[in-house]
């Protein structure tokens, strides 16, 4: 007896049964074009090309890397990229996008209808693949670095100590995560790729000299010693420019260059 | 097996399945010689010359034609032009005067430049001052920095646009002069 | 584009040349004194222009020519490398050498027999 009258009371304050049930909101179709580079290895002879495809903001999350994801499942499947974190830590979608090198994961859509978007892959490389460069010279000249502690004599038996001063002057620079976004920005790397080391690899040699722990800085600069591997910077700053961790090459090679006058 | 509907090798294994066992293997085989699969027999180090292959024909990605104009590269190149705009003059006044002593020298050149229209002397002026007071003014940007000074993001870019406006002011005063 | 074609595996580290301070740290510190002195030398030159001295125009003539030579000298380096340009990079770097010789030349001849860059300039400033 009393649930109905319950319910009654309920409905007297509703037009229809609808309106107390929930309902989602109906969000527009906000069609973004986005024009990405594509090139297929299976037919070399045919030039790399642009290729634009539509995609609905309103259904697609905020990132570049959401509405890349978003287009390889529900509209082009062959579309190839090198993704993982998906949160800007493992360094694989990068790419530049509309002109600046950054990672996919972390650059957000301009929600500006009105304009396209542009992916290209990091500038000057051999590509694989749409989206996806050949980094191969790149790991091999951070390998060249040697980018691991070298000293002779560690502490035996007991912890290599370090102070609180002497870490803080690797901060900035350890964060690196390679993804190569510095290096391909910039133009002396992009001329002179097979002997310029180039802003990412310089910072860890940097990163290495600068470190308390580590004997072998003389072999380090010594290694830099010539016209070529650091001397190719001209101070363009296109790589602290482009990080998309907000760290500094520029500064670390120009504090080798000093290291390297000063010896 | 997806690949043996490929082949159209349907039938024949069902004729071979509902042959006697002891006829099947030799039916079989029989099957697989008459509709084969190609397959070529390589050696491990073969790999690379595949791989070296493929990698001659990838496309280099574009760079310059695609990559933001920003104050970081614009500012560096137009040092170097600058620069090399400057010395180009310096080098071929010295070695036109080193060839030709009576055409080109002071009095000459002076009074070229004295009887051209006073537009064409502003505009030559402006042409000359604007690269030496920009190459000059970035030249001490560049020193700073190599001095470890102005090394950050900020930093550069403050200076930069410092330079920019330095640079139309000099041109200004020099152009007065 | 250089050869696409790895020297080594793809797990052997890059090489370096045999180490050089001359190529290396004591050029760039080489160019960046010439540029720092050039301030000096130019503002000095500014400011006695109207009058004649010759030991300062020839210092600074010098070291405008050598700091031109330096600069087409990373363009030649940085566009036109031998590695990679083996006949027009040569050309270019002796080209370089050949001209820059011709124009201390031509710039000592235009200090000694006539007025001199300083005055040259200054002359022309005001014609």
């Amino acid at each position: 007896m009393r649930n109905s009258a319950l319910k009654s009371s309920v409905r007297t304050f509703a037009s229809s049964s609808a309106r107390s049930q929930a309902v989602p909101t109906e969000k527009p179709v906000l069609s973004k074009q986005f024009k990405i580079y594509r090139w297929n290895p299976d037919e070399p002879a045919k030039k790399p090309t642009l290729q634009t495809y539509n995609v609905d903001l309103n259904q697609c999350g905020p990132m570049i890397l959401d509405a890349l994801i978003k287009i390889k499942n529900e509209m082009d499947p062959t579309l190839t990229f090198r993704r993982s974190c998906r949160e800007g830590i493992c360094g694989s979608c990068a790419m530049n996008i509309n002109g600046q090198n950054t990672l996919a994961c972390l650059c957000r859509i301009d929600r500006d209808a009105n304009k396209d978007t542009k992916i290209y892959p990091l500038p000057h490389m051999y590509i694989v693949k749409d989206l996806v460069p050949d980094l191969t010279l790149f790991y091999k000249q951070y390998k060249s670095i040697e980018p691991y502690l070298k000293n002779d004599n560690p502490p035996e038996g007991r912890e290599h100590l370090q102070s609180p001063e002497d870490r803080r002057k690797l901060d900035g620079m350890y964060e690196c995560i390679l993804c190569a976004c510095c290096s391909t920005s910039c133009p002396s790397y992009w001329w002179n790729q097979d002997e310029y080391l180039g802003p990412a690899t310089l910072m860890a040699a940097y990163r290495w000299m600068a470190d308390s722990r580590d004997t072998y800085g003389a072999q380090r600069k010594e290694k830099l010693q010539n016209e070529l591997s650091l001397y190719r910077c001209h101070t363009i700053f296109n790589c602290a420019r482009t990080c998309p961790k907000g760290l500094n090459p520029a500064a670390a090679i120009a504090k080798i260059k000093l290291e390297l006058a000063a010896d | 097996m997806m690949s043996t509907r490929a082949l159209g090798l349907g039938p024949a294994l069902r004729s071979a399945a509902l042959k006697p066992k002891f006829a099947q293997v030799a039916a079989v085989r029989r099957m697989v010689v008459k509709r084969g699969i190609q397959t070529n027999s390589l050696p491990p180090s073969a790999s690379q010359e595949i791989l070296n292959a493929q990698r001659l024909k990838r496309p280099s990605s574009p760079h310059f034609t695609i990559y933001q104009p920003q104050l970081t590269w614009l500012g560096s190149i137009a040092n170097r032009m600058t620069g090399a705009a400057l010395s180009v003059l310096l080098y071929g006044y010295a070695i036109a005067y080193l060839v030709a002593p009576t055409t080109f020298d002071s009095t000459h050149v002076i009074e070229l430049v004295a009887s051209l229209p006073d537009a064409v002397k502003i505009a030559g002026k402006t042409i000359l001052a604007a690269p030496f007071a920009f190459h000059s003014l970035n030249g001490l940007r560049h020193l700073s920095w190599d001095m470890g000074k102005f090394l950050s993001l900020k930093g550069a870019y403050q200076s930069g646009y410092a330079v920019l406006g330095a640079t139309a002011v000099t041109t200004v005063a020099l152009v007065l002069m | 584009m250089f050869v696409a074609i790895y020297k080594g595996s793809v797990n052997d580290p890059t090489t370096f040349p045999p180490p050089s301070k001359t190529h290396g740290s004591y050029h760039w510190a080489f160019e960046r004194l010439l540029s720092a002195g050039l301030v000096p030398l130019t503002v000095a030159a500014f400011v006695t222009s109207g009058s004649n001295y010759a030991l300062l125009d020839g210092i600074l003539g010098v070291s405008l020519v050598m700091h031109s030579h330096i600069g087409f000298d990373s363009v030649v380096v940085d566009y036109l490398h031998a590695r990679k340009f083996p006949i027009i990079g040569r050309v270019m770097t002796w080209t370089l050498r050949a001209a820059t010789v011709a124009t201390l030349v031509g710039v000592y001849q235009f200090n000694t027999n006539d007025i001199g860059l300083t005055e040259l300039i200054a002359k022309v400033w005001h014609a």
